[in-house]
């Protein structure tokens, strides 16, 4: 370990893993919530001691709502549902971290092919960047209750907000502000997607879901 | 002088207004026609700015985050158009379930406050010259639409809402991929880090640009906003959604939604294309997303048996011929242009017939709905007419469009492409024509409820069949002047030239 970056990066690794060989919901949500935690700081780390305005509301914004307002919209929902694991998951737990440690191999061999430049100054972050969205997708897909599928999504956009780190990329604050925004109010209507899936079906499992199956 | 900010900001106006109208103490009826009337008002200021302010220049407003060209223009008629008819058909539609009390006040609130929301949001879209501002209003339209899908709240719209919401927002976290690689490619360019993702500062230093970088962004671009445009293999969602949104829903979906996604392709095409060196690559992958589409169409509408599922299907078919028309560029990028215009009409004009029948026979699938031009004189004949239009019979104005995008296909040499695209469209017409003929001809079906229709419904479909017609036989100056414009502005060239206002000319 050379830097803070790279301690922060290995604890969203083993956070990557720990979500792909979990089960219980809650505890899924207490790791998306440590991500969004750890991400909130990048920006900090990445402006080695240059704050700006911009980079505190961003990096506060970040851990303000990926690390507390989205978890507490999750475990509302939760509690609503009275769900709290993942039954039956269309691949396994061994698989998925199989799967993950072939992620780690595939992310982590690509971002040393991209070379240090102005374009893209921390490679490994891009790498972590790639592991990340590929375990976003990996437990959308790969799992049948929606509370998990939206913390797949939500993972996704965490490795999207790191990939924007990665590459030090200045857009203006209304539009970071307005992802985040975005992402609240989609992860908001979700929720309230899964207590209608949950008045309906009697279950929050996306197997229940096959009417308009061709 | 008109300011920018003032020519812009009351494009705003008459969405804002149906969305205030909810929060008045008006009934359902009232908010629906708050609603027609906020469309009517848009189609006057999007036609006042054109003629006053427009045409040949750009205006800006808030710090150049917001802009209008001649592409701005084109999308923002067509969007005003779709929600002025489908708003107006609103009225029809929800009659019944008001007179039945099961479309109560507090529901048409709701409705109105998302139906004019969801408005607002697709003409800030097309305002956007921020691709950030871009990207989060085309999310903004996901949040919203997905809620007027649920206005039923059964269980199968619940499952098409999930879908739609889960793979489409999914979809456009890949286009914000996209949208952070063009800012790091701008770096190249030297584009002030204020004006990273303004794209016209990035139009006006085309062919500067990492060409690397904008490679696998386009890729992003293609597979995000190809999402939420319905492109094949990403089209899942559409079939679902389309079927299980209230019609007019269906209509604005179809209509609109799908075109605004493409837009933002659009948007992107000239600044990878001539980063990338003019190599033709993103026009080329263009041309592989637009076939797949058209042959998945080709596959699944012969077995369709859900009226509403079947115009799904047409939707993935023509935003197919539309991509398909853009990826062969010049002439195709004019033909894919007017091709909007022609399938947002007659696809408007599908779901407004397919909405009424399926509630005059009480069912969705077509097994049951037989002999529909003698049951119901006014719909039947539109359905038919719609599913003629829809797959290009002469003299309609789809025909014109996927004429000269044959045309296009030809001069380009691009035979391969146009044997896949004349396969596929053969299979489309063949299947869609045998369904249209199953539904509107033979003995009549048992019913649920009597045939019904308003004055206005014979407007409508006056209005959609006269300008499918009109379209088909001659283009207006100014229409084929901004069209030209338009075109020119996703090609990254000057006006295009070969193309007449009248029929063969």
């Amino acid at each position: 370990m050379r830097t803070p970056a790279d301690a922060f990066i290995i604890v969203l690794v083993v956070s990557n893993f720990s979500l792909l060989g979990s089960s219980r919901l809650r505890a899924l949500i207490r790791i998306a919530a440590v991500q969004g935690l750890v991400l909130g700081l990048f920006p900090f780390i990445t402006q080695a001691g240059a704050f700006s305005a911009h980079t505190l509301i961003i990096g506060f914004g970040g851990m303000l709502l990926k690390g507390v307002a989205i978890p507490l919209l999750l475990f509302r929902a939760l509690r609503g549902v009275e769900v709290y694991r993942e039954e039956k998951p269309h691949v396994g737990y061994t698989m998925s971290i199989a799967a993950g440690i072939v992620f780690t191999v595939v992310a982590f061999w690509a971002g040393a092919a991209i070379p240090k430049s102005a374009l893209f100054p921390s490679p490994s972050l891009v790498s972590l960047s790639i592991f990340m969205a590929a375990t976003g997708l990996f437990l959308t897909i790969g799992r049948a209750e929606t509370m998990t599928q939206i913390i797949g999504y939500l993972v996704l956009e965490n490795a999207i907000y790191c990939f924007g780190v990665s590459l030090s990329s200045s857009q203006s604050m209304l539009v970071e502000m307005g992802a985040l925004l975005d992402l609240l109010v989609g992860v908001f209507i979700m929720g309230i997607v899964i207590y209608h899936i949950n008045r309906e079906f009697d279950s929050i499992n996306t197997e229940e879901l096959e009417v308009l199956k061709e | 002088m008109i300011s920018g900010a003032l020519c812009i900001g009351s494009l705003f106006v008459a969405p804002l207004l149906g969305v205030c109208a909810g929060a008045l103490p008006v009934g359902s009826r009232g908010v629906l026609r708050a609603g027609a009337g906020a469309a009517a008002m848009q189609c006057g200021i999007v036609a006042f700015l054109y003629r006053a302010a427009g045409r040949d220049h750009r205006i800006f407003a808030f710090g150049n985050n917001l802009f209008l060209d001649s592409l701005s223009y084109y999308h923002l008629g067509l969007v005003a158009l779709v929600f002025f008819l489908s708003s107006v058909y609103a009225n029809s539609y929800f009659s019944e379930e008001i007179e039945q009390g099961t479309f109560g006040p507090k529901r048409a609130r709701r409705f109105g406050l998302l139906w004019n929301g969801f408005f607002a949001v697709l003409t800030a879209v097309l305002c956007a010259n921020n691709l950030g501002i871009l990207w989060i209003c085309l999310e903004a339209t996901t949040l919203i639409s997905a809620l007027l899908i649920l206005t039923r709240g059964n269980s199968a719209s619940i499952e098409a809402m999930w879908k739609y919401l889960l793979l489409c927002s999914v979809g456009i976290a890949f286009a914000f991929v996209g949208t952070l690689l063009l800012s790091v490619a701008a770096r190249a360019a030297h584009v002030p880090p204020g004006e990273s993702l303004l794209w016209t500062s990035l139009a006006d230093r085309n062919g500067m640009l990492d060409g690397r970088v904008m490679c696998v962004a386009f890729i992003f671009i293609l597979v995000g906003f190809g999402t939420k445009a319905g492109l094949a293999p990403m089209h899942t969602w559409l079939p679902d959604a389309h079927s299980q949104a209230p019609t007019p829903v269906s209509a604005v979906f179809s209509g609109v939604m799908l075109n605004c996604a493409l837009y933002c392709i659009m948007r992107y095409l000239p600044l990878c294309e001539a980063s990338m060196g003019l190599r033709g690559r993103p026009h080329a992958m263009l041309v592989v997303f637009g076939l797949l589409s058209i042959m998945v169409a080709a596959v699944f509408i012969p077995s369709q048996k859900n009226i509403k599922r079947l115009l799904a299907y047409h939707s993935v078919e023509h935003m197919g011929i539309i991509a398909l028309g853009l990826g062969f560029g010049g002439l195709g990028t004019f033909a894919a242009l007017f091709h909007t215009l022609n399938h947002s009409v007659s696809k408007t004009l599908a779901f407004f017939s397919a909405g009424r029948l399926a509630r005059h026979y009480g069912t969705h699938d077509m097994a049951a709905m037989k002999g529909a031009v003698g049951r119901n004189p006014l719909w039947g004949p539109a359905f038919f007419v719609a599913i003629l239009a829809l797959i290009g019979v002469a003299p309609f104005s789809v025909f014109m469009s996927e004429f000269q995008i044959v045309k296009a296909s030809v001069d380009g040499g691009k035979y391969a492409a146009l044997a896949v695209f004349l396969f596929g469209s053969v299979v489309v017409f063949v299947s869609a024509l045998r369904h249209a003929i199953d539904v509107c001809m033979g003995k009549r079906g048992p019913v649920t409820e009597p045939a019904r229709w308003f004055p206005r419904d014979f407007a409508l479909v006056i209005a959609c069949v006269g300008l499918l017609l009109a379209c088909g036989f001659h283009l207006p100056a100014w229409y084929v002047d901004l069209l030209r414009n338009a075109s020119a502005i996703v090609e990254g060239t000057q006006a295009v030239s070969g193309f007449a206002g009248g029929l063969f000319q």
